[in-house]
């Protein structure tokens, strides 16, 4: 469908092209004193001032976003596949997948005070035991190297606890300082 | 607590394997896709498709993503390229959900403004893909010229053509609404 013929002319002459761009980029008319007793131009300009209006309006609404979408994306985003076997039970073996062994980690490092945001990788390293990276937003003010020392020492305290996983090594990087609240 | 990490940082993480990190980001971006997706389709369910793809497809592309550009721009940018494959609803239900009613204005006002910002979704519905596109970045999400050049990959007088040649499109499109 042609909609637009970029070269009509008002009945005075006046290119309707040529108002919409005065509008929309503020720019000065070509023949002002023409154009402030001319109907067929001011007539113009008022409906582009209304439909410019209705686009504002329009970009104002809101848009309610399908709560599903969000778990439906992460359905189909695959994190890590491999996990940590425990040693053998006489009754068959435990496995803890990385994904969980890095959600634990995750959890901890999230919780240590000046922590604002932690993320974690998890890689099996052999029979029962994972080495985790572990990355950090944290606040502006501790010392650094006392806060990476704590964030290791209460995860390889706690990932043994709560997953029976021994972890021997976590790699502590402090890859930002979290923005100020405003 | 979350608003305080960067994209940049998610980004990151979310490269070298962390899907926590990418959920946060899709939490943050879902709103800019999922509107974009709508106004270029015209229809809900469409719109859903597109955008769930177009953040599927994001996580998959995550290690091509450079820091030429803003995360946001990347999105933008392969949430339009779905779009413009994609065909638009022929009936278009869901093209403007409802207009909130203020408590002080006047009904018939409101009606009459629901009435023409529907029409206007619809009209840009009937805008060739490429210029529609344009002008729902520029107008709709307030991207700059040069974001929606990268956004589109074409050049900056590109962009303010199809700009331009949309406002044109809608304005003579107008009057055969009424």
């Amino acid at each position: 469908m042609a909609l637009t013929d970029p070269t009509e002319r008002l009945p005075c002459g006046t290119e309707l092209a040529a108002l919409i761009t005065q509008f929309a980029e503020v720019a000065p008319a070509a023949n002002p004193a023409h154009q402030a007793r001319c109907q067929y131009c001011q007539a113009s300009l008022g409906r582009i001032q209304e439909l410019l209006s209705d686009v504002r309006a329009l970009a104002d609404e809101p848009v309610r976003v399908p709560r599903r979408l969000l778990e439906e994306v992460m359905a189909r985003v695959d994190g890590p596949a491999g996990a940590v076997t425990l040693r053998d039970a006489p009754r068959g073996r435990t496995q803890v997948s990385e994904a969980v062994l890095a959600g634990v980690a995750r959890q901890i490092a999230q919780t240590m005070p000046a922590v604002a945001f932690a993320s974690a990788l998890a890689h099996a390293s052999g029979q029962g035991t994972v080495v985790l990276r572990v990355r950090l937003v944290v606040d502006y003010g501790p010392s650094l190297p006392g806060l990476a020392a704590a964030v290791r020492e209460q995860i390889v305290k706690h990932v043994r606890r709560l997953t029976g996983v021994r972890v021997t090594e976590v790699e502590v990087s402090i890859d930002d300082l979290a923005a100020p609240d405003t | 607590m979350v608003v305080q990490v960067s994209d940049r940082f998610l980004v990151a993480a979310a490269q070298a394997g962390d899907p926590h990190a990418f959920e946060v980001l899709v939490g943050r971006h879902q709103v800019a896709v999922y509107r974009v997706a709508l106004r270029m389709l015209g229809s809900g369910v469409d719109a859903e498709d597109a955008a769930q793809e177009a953040l599927v497809q994001a996580w998959r592309g995550l290690s091509t993503f450079r820091e030429e550009s803003a995360f946001s721009t990347w999105l933008y940018r392969i949430v339009t390229n779905r779009c413009l494959n994609a065909r638009v609803a022929r009936h278009p239900t869901e093209a403007l959900p409802d207009v909130l009613i203020d408590r002080d204005s006047d009904p018939a006002e409101v009606v009459a403004q629901s009435e023409r910002l529907h029409a206007l979704a619809r009209g840009m519905l009937l805008l060739p893909a490429e210029q529609r596109a344009a002008l729902i970045l520029r107008e709709l999400e307030g991207l700059s010229y040069e974001q929606i050049a990268q956004a589109l990959g074409v050049t900056v007088p590109a962009v303010k053509g199809r700009i331009h040649r949309a406002r044109l499109g809608l304005l003579k499109a107008r009057a055969t609404w009424r």
